[in-house]
């Protein structure tokens, strides 16, 4: 009897000792922190990491849908963001390692965790900070889709897009011109004929049109940026992100991404038509060969911001992703934005 | 008596010296070398990412002995069945807790020398905790912490252990293993997520504990001829 006794009071220790986790945020220094937001049936990690005497945080809203937020933490990110600036690495809903059994993928409830998300920094940092929401790719769709909601951008003092799907019809066409406009000239120019006349002669002979052709599209602006010359190609040890904790989480919310078909509604969502009523600081930050999102996506936003206050960086060197193709440049002129906003 | 007869005699007892050794074969599957008994199991298992333990107990219910006899040699094999339960845990930083049940009909093959090959397929259930305080937002902005913040989840799982048995050798009460396991839990997001795990385990075996009779069934295999 005691033996069983014994046994169940170390079991219950130890549901006590893992299953109820201290409550601490760092106050003041470099914080390293890790909690969750609990969202329906979604437990969402976040990962708050750099100087909170900055009193700005940039909350990263990360590509996909399905990818993760700590994919963006590399060396850079560590090394020079985070020690201008708290990072918040977020993993959205049926992302990255987030957990749960289910529940609604629909984007409304996207934009909902963002705001629960700055809800809870403000309650455990204090409202006295700043902060910056940095979308990229997919992340750059719900950004823009958040702020133009209700009085949400109130909760932020600037907009930062990378890279950023805003208008997944606009983006889609642009991708296949750009395809074929550079294709032509890499052909002429004789590199890598047999990749770029498969590409070029698809998207001749097919629309952008559709989720079938968008997928495709997308495939293909992925080895147009390996194939081109000017993009620089870091080093995999300099690109190095943070060990994501569960691989398998990652593998099985890009599946579950993929069944449901997240990011189905921001075909017909358009965004464009909504930018005016965004009036908050905004920076642009764009690679000039990303064929997955094209430059031409911040002219856009440009055109049908209500912002006052719009800055747009070209990296020269870069494709989908500056902060992996010239990472010194992008967080200097990032950290430097943050600072004067 | 007849020649014929004789020769008849002769025939009769040659096929009886012939069948001598089987059937003394048959005799000896009567009187097991060996019985599978109950035995309790403990484990450091998990992953390098995520250590953990698990306890539990294995009961046989069936086992055959299979004799195998080539010319002078006679090799002897057990096919085991278990049925096995227990209890586990592990800790993924900044991931989650998980503990879990589970409930596996394993198979083995147990050598005379001691070393065994074992299968299993299992099935069970898992609480995870998230490893991290954990909060919630009300509609009115109101922020919540959330005790004991995780998921149930049901548990399949299909794994596959080499190890080696003291009693068969030594009489010594208890086996180690190696088992590598993978563990599928679901539903998650939808769809499911795999747990592969390492086990390091001893399997003891405590004297008349939950006594077990599992039903034998015996097989001589002789010179590639199954009987």
């Amino acid at each position: 009897m005691k033996k069983r006794h014994a046994l169940g009071l170390l079991f219950t220790v130890a549901i006590l000792f893992f299953g109820c986790q201290k409550e601490y945020f760092t106050e003041t220094g470099m914080a390293q922190d890790h909690f969750f937001l609990k969202s329906g049936n979604q437990h969402m990690p976040i990962t708050v990491s750099g100087n909170v005497d900055s009193k700005k945080f940039l909350v990263l809203i990360h590509g996909g849908p399905g990818g993760n937020g700590l994919d963006y933490q590399d060396k850079y990110a560590q090394d020079l963001a985070e020690k201008e600036m708290a990072v918040v690495y977020w993993d959205q809903r049926f992302a990255g390692n987030t957990q749960g059994n289910g529940g609604s993928s629909d984007i409304n409830e996207f934009r909902s965790d963002i705001k629960k998300l700055l809800i809870l920094l403000k309650a455990k940092y204090g409202a006295d900070k700043n902060f910056y929401l940095c979308g990229h790719s997919w992340g750059g769709f719900l950004s823009p889709y958040f702020l133009a909601d209700a009085d949400n951008q109130n909760m932020v003092k600037g907009w930062i897009q990378i890279g950023g799907a805003h208008n997944y019809h606009l983006n889609d066409s642009l991708t296949r011109e750009m395809l074929i406009f550079y294709g032509n000239l890499e052909l002429a120019a004789g590199r890598n004929t047999a990749d770029w006349t498969e590409i070029v002669d698809w998207c001749k002979q097919n629309g952008f049109e559709g989720r079938e052709n968008a997928g495709k599209l997308n495939g293909f602006a992925h080895r147009a940026e390996s194939l081109i010359p000017q993009v620089t190609q870091l080093e995999s040890s300099d690109s190095k992100t943070s060990h994501s904790p569960a691989m398998f989480s990652h593998w099985a919310n890009g599946l579950a991404s993929n069944i449901r078909q997240i990011d189905l509604p921001a075909y017909t969502n358009r965004n464009s038509d909504q930018l005016h009523k965004i009036k908050i600081p905004t920076l642009l930050l764009w690679g000039k060969y990303d064929f997955v999102c094209p430059s031409a996506l911040a002219q856009d936003i440009e055109t049908h911001s209500g912002s006052a206050d719009i800055n747009k960086i070209i990296y020269a060197n870069s494709g989908h992703s500056p902060m992996v193709n010239e990472p010194q440049k992008f967080w200097a002129d990032l950290i430097a934005w943050v600072k004067i906003h | 008596m007849s020649f014929y007869n004789k020769n008849k005699l002769a025939i009769i007892a040659a096929i009886a010296a012939l069948l001598h050794f089987p059937l003394r074969a048959q005799e000896s599957k009567e009187k097991p070398n060996y019985t599978p008994s109950t035995g309790v199991r403990a484990a450091v298992m998990g992953a390098i990412a995520y250590p953990g333990i698990k306890i539990g107990i294995e009961r046989p219910f069936k086992y055959k002995q299979i004799s195998k006899i080539k010319s002078l040699r006679k090799k002897t094999v057990f096919n085991e069945h278990y049925a096995t339960y227990s209890l586990g845990m592990y800790h993924q930083y900044n991931y989650h807790t998980n503990y879990f049940t589970q409930a596996e009909w394993t198979r083995r093959r147990q050598k005379s020398k001691g070393l065994y090959l074992e299968s299993a397929l299992g099935a069970g259930l898992s609480r995870t905790f998230v490893h991290g305080a954990s909060y919630n937002v009300t509609d009115n902005g109101e922020v919540e912490k959330v005790p004991l913040s995780g998921n149930w989840h049901a548990v399949v799982s299909a794994g596959a252990a080499i190890g080696y048995n003291a009693r068969i050798t030594k009489q010594k009460p208890y086996a180690i293993y190696l088992k590598h396991q993978w563990m599928v839990l679901f539903p998650y997001n939808s769809v499911f997520t795999p747990r592969p795990t390492i086990e390091l385990g001893i399997n003891y075996t405590i004297p008349n504990f939950w006594r077990a009779t599992p039903t034998l069934k015996t097989k001589v295999k002789q010179k590639g001829k199954k009987q």
